[in-house]
């Protein structure tokens, strides 16, 4: 399996000087497994590039995973130049929409509604094919297995695991970890805990030993007291989260939009002197633009 | 019987929530400060919002190993701006009018629906039930006449016919839905929480709570009892600002269903009466 990162940028694209190591373009994830098959996890600004690169071998077929509709995730869908060309084929899959009841066809049709782009989604030239996937649902990629699993997020967001020859990814999309809103003195309190609990297990037990861990850590846990509830999670989160499931690397990623590159390695440099003393734990990379890995 | 589940069903996903609790979410989430568990309360004490939030929660899209009941357990699962967001349109629906076609009252009906699911809450815990469970008890007390809001929006002249036939032969009313409409409001209930996956305790507590005939309902089911005799309490106690003593055939339900574990509370309707205030103190009603 080989993975490439087109966008590690959380909430918005930051085309700064200081970003320019670590990228500014907004979530996108290129997966191409073991029997071929090309699998782009959300469709952030970080798509485009993407697209520019795939129109050499044209036509193409591809699946696009979006972990859920927030701009940053679907802002490159609409410049992905493949979808207008005859004879690609492209499957678009995510959640449905349960306040509003909006299939993912409606959702991103929308985005393309005259007010937001100038060309419908009914004149797109490619073959273009929605799925709303229900949760736990096992997608079959030839070989590759793709099964979703619901996070926390200020809407539904699935986590992805992409299972191809021995080899297990899992990206987290936009992640939050859920809080108790009771304080210790209400009644609810503790069983509200116990619910956080229960759920934290199935998530860690969905995710146990995959290969590589792609996860949102937009915030240092100082930075998080501020932003709770804003959905995302914190480096601690994740290593805590890559521990609990044993799984082998983690890659840090939805970049927090004003974190220069400097701030952003020597956040990293903590970390790694914090977690030098465990030698059976995952190892630690920042997700950067360009990155390619290799399982 | 088919064509009236889908026509019940079709009729819920378009019906408004209680004016009190449509009030309450438009002015909590105007306020992005607001407290989270204010809003999970406005939820938990609306029969409609409930209902339909579980309902969701439950359905096939989401990928549970077992049931949910709870609304907090709700929020857990599917996030906690997806329930605000959900509260949020199904009070854009509008209200339900307190006058309504029916004449079923609803401020009467809220509080019944809300005393029973808080005196359910409490015999749980009297009972030893576990705190984990004590939430289901708290809902399926405050969904178990479900059926009857669904019967006065759905079919309100027929409705009406049966609450007026009710006035003047009380205790008959399971009789007297079924010759109007075919059905009766615990059946409307059960059938409507199976189509949407609701777990089968609180289906059967739904479906059993006015069952007196032994033999005919599963008279080892904790809930289903607790169901049965908290209806019967909260309506006594609603009928009776100064209750001093419950009726006797009441006393000996208890009493048969429960051996001497809830005598506690036989003596003193003070101290349900309590428990039902603190809840709707919530919902100044
Ligand atoms: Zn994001
Ligand atoms: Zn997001």
């Amino acid at each position: 399996m080989k993975i490439k990162f087109w966008g590690v940028r959380g909430s918005i694209a930051t085309p700064k000087d200081n970003t320019l190591r670590y990228g500014g373009n907004t979530t996108c994830i290129e997966i191409i497994s073991d029997d071929g098959k090309r699998i782009i996890l959300d469709a952030g600004t970080g798509l485009f590039p993407l697209g520019q690169q795939l129109l050499n071998q044209m036509p193409i077929q591809c699946s696009i995973f979006l972990t859920h509709t927030h701009w940053d995730h679907i802002q490159g869908l609409p410049f992905f130049t493949p979808l207008f060309i005859p004879n690609n084929i492209i499957n678009i899959y995510g959640s449905f929409d349960p306040v509003c009841n909006k299939s993912l066809k409606d959702i991103l049709t929308q985005q393309m509604e005259y007010c937001y782009f100038p060309v419908r989604e009914a004149e797109l030239k490619a073959t273009i094919q929605y799925t709303s996937l229900p949760e736990k649902q096992v997608t079959k990629l030839g070989e590759t297995k793709v099964t979703n699993i619901l996070l926390n997020h200020p809407v539904l967001n699935y986590g992805y695991k992409i299972e191809s020859g021995n080899k297990k990814v899992f990206f987290t999309g936009d992640l939050e970890f859920p809080y108790n809103i009771y304080e210790p003195e209400d009644d609810s309190y503790e069983d509200y805990n116990n619910l956080i609990n229960q759920r934290n297990e199935i998530i860690y037990d969905f995710i146990r030993d995959v290969d590589v861990l792609i996860a949102d850590s937009a915030y240092t846990t100082e930075e998080y007291k501020s932003r709770k509830g804003w959905g995302h999670g914190t480096f601690d989160t994740c290593i805590n989260m890559a521990k609990q499931a044993n799984v082998g690397s983690l890659y840090f990623t939805h970049h927090e939009p004003t974190r220069s590159d400097d701030n952003l390695e020597d956040i990293f440099k903590d970390i790694l002197e914090e977690n030098k003393d465990n030698p059976n734990g995952p190892n630690y990379f920042l997700a950067k633009e360009g990155m390619e890995i290799e399982l | 019987m088919k064509n009236l589940q889908e026509q019940l069903a079709d009729m819920v996903e378009s019906m408004p929530a209680f004016p009190t609790s449509v009030k309450k979410v438009i002015e909590l989430t105007a306020d992005i400060n607001s407290n989270h568990k204010d809003l999970v309360k406005v939820i938990e004490h609306d029969p409609i919002m409930t209902f339909k939030i579980l309902k969701l929660v439950n359905s096939p899209y989401f990928g549970l190993s077992r049931e949910i009941s709870s609304i907090n357990h709700s929020v857990v699962y599917m996030g906690l701006n997806t329930v605000k967001n959900l509260a949020i349109s199904i009070a854009s629906i509008g209200m339900l009018p307190n006058e309504n076609e029916a004449g079923l009252n609803i401020d009467k009906f809220l509080y019944h629906s809300v005393s029973t699911a808080a005196l359910s809450h409490l015999l749980s815990k009297q009972l030893g039930i576990s705190n984990k469970e004590n939430s289901d008890f708290f809902v399926t007390g405050l969904l178990h006449d479900f059926g009857k809001i669904v019967f006065s929006q759905s079919l309100p002249k027929e409705y009406k016919k049966a609450l007026y036939l009710e006035r003047s032969n009380p205790n008959r009313l399971i009789e007297i839905e079924k010759n109007i409409m075919g059905v009766d409001h615990t059946q409307v209930g059960m059938l409507l929480s199976k189509k949407w996956n609701l777990s089968s305790q609180l289906r059967k507590a739904i479906g059993f709570h006015h069952t007196t005939k032994s033999g005919e309902y599963p008279d080892n089911d904790v809930l289903v009892n607790i169901i049965f005799i908290t209806n019967k309490l909260s309506k006594e106690l609603q009928g009776s600002e100064n209750l001093k003593s419950f009726s006797k055939e009441l006393v000996s339900d208890i009493k048969s269903r429960f051996g001497n574990d809830l005598d506690k509370y036989i003596e003193s309707p003070e101290e349900l009466r309590k428990e039902i205030k603190k809840s709707l103190q919530f919902l100044n009603i």
